[in-house]
């Protein structure tokens, strides 16, 4: 087999990348992976030495390959790493992701905690949205993993909680929030999350924040980092997806679409949280807590109680 | 880079499985012939990931991964 040049060294290309019109080899393109991770870390100042990282690690690509990068990083930067899974109960997916995570935190030697829906929450994902509809299944499990993994990072004496987010998964939210008409959630999303600061919250960072989703299962094909590519069930009923599939085809035909997105987010990311943050300064309010479970809230009742029946006003 | 023969196949793993597709005489066009984004899939020819302009033939083995999945 004859093969196609990479764009920097004419060895042969293992991906072409479409946004920078650009075929990389498999050394070329991990190195660019790693330094794009290192500078999304080093530009948000992510890290501290010495600080406590949880990382959410589900299982899937995205945690997995952040936990490999972040593992790589404490080998340099004193932080001391721990994983939290959680097992939402999503029958024939969140097992086999869980497996992957376990193997990876054994292989690494990270400590890994295990919470479960179940066990917290008192059933399953995949029961709750039977009873509800799964029509906004992400909004739902996003609110119950939020929470959970806040309060369980919080416990376990965690500075900061590493998110696999990508720049797709930048990309989709950003214009869902558009959509939506919900600019003050932009204002608290970033690479590093939080408008609201509150000794309750766990700040979030995102090391993956300008890392594309293809880019992150090249990475993990070329470093042998097994992964099961597998689909949460629940995808297909999610507004995101619809938007996932729009901004596929829109990079398809535009490449670098995506990218642009997150880059055009972060020019307007600080005067969105100015707008927000002065308005809430104004008023004199303080973000409160949750009547029922005492947990971060800025109405009475925080939004999982609310999404699990338990406030009653 | 030779083209296919009209009307000629080739054997390819799609997610796991084996599918006779029509053939293609290079990854780009590969993914096209399967309807496949670009964007969404990986692809291996003989066991390692390669670029869009590869040129594959009936002889190689290849192999398509979709990778980007919600969840």
């Amino acid at each position: 087999m004859s093969f196609a040049p990479c764009s920097k060294c004419g060895k042969r290309a293992a991906i072409s990348l479409y946004y920078m019109g650009a075929d990389l080899c498999q050394s070329h393109f991990t190195q660019f992976f790693e330094s794009r991770v290192l500078r999304t870390v080093r530009h948000y100042r992510m890290l501290k030495k010495g600080e406590r990282i949880a990382v959410a690690l589900s299982g899937g690509k995205d945690s997995t390959v952040m936990l490999h990068m972040l593992h790589k990083i404490s080998k340099s930067l004193p932080i001391k790493l721990f994983a939290i899974t959680i097992d939402e109960g999503i029958a024939g997916y969140r097992n086999k992701t869980l497996e992957v995570a376990k193997r990876e935190c054994r292989k690494l030697k990270v400590p890994l905690k295990v919470a479960s829906f179940r066990r917290e929450f008192g059933n399953t994902l995949d029961f709750l949205l039977k009873k509800k509809g799964a029509e906004r299944s992400c909004s739902f499990c996003g609110v119950m993993r939020r929470y959970l993994l806040n309060k369980l990072a919080r416990k376990m004496g965690a500075d900061k909680i590493a998110i696999g987010h990508n720049a797709d998964d930048v990309a989709q939210t950003v214009l869902m929030n558009y959509m939506r008409n919900e600019p003050e959630r932009l204002a608290r999303f970033g690479p590093l999350s939080g408008a609201v600061e509150d000794e309750l919250f766990i700040t979030r960072i995102k090391p993956l924040f300008l890392t594309p989703e293809r880019d992150i299962a090249a990475y993990a094909v070329m470093k042998g980092i097994e992964i099961a590519f597998a689909e949460c069930p629940y995808a297909h009923s999610a507004f995101r997806q619809s938007v996932r599939e729009m901004l596929n085809k829109f990079e398809e035909r535009y490449p670098g679409t995506k990218l642009r997105v997150v880059r055009a987010f972060l020019e307007q990311q600080k005067m969105l949280q100015e707008a927000f943050r002065g308005k809430v300064e104004k008023q004199g309010e303080k973000i409160g807590r949750c009547a029922i479970c005492g947990e971060p809230s800025s109405k009475e009742a925080c939004s999982l109680c609310v999404l699990l029946d338990r406030a009653s006003f | 880079m030779p083209t296919a023969k009209p009307g000629e196949q080739m054997q390819v793993i799609l997610d796991g499985r084996k599918a006779k597709v029509k053939a293609a005489s290079s990854v780009g066009e590969l993914i096209s012939v399967l309807g496949l984004a670009k964007e969404e899939v990986l692809v291996k020819v003989n066991g390692k990931l390669a670029s869009d302009r590869t040129p594959i033939s009936k002889k190689d083995k290849v192999k398509v991964m979709r990778v980007i999945f919600g969840g």
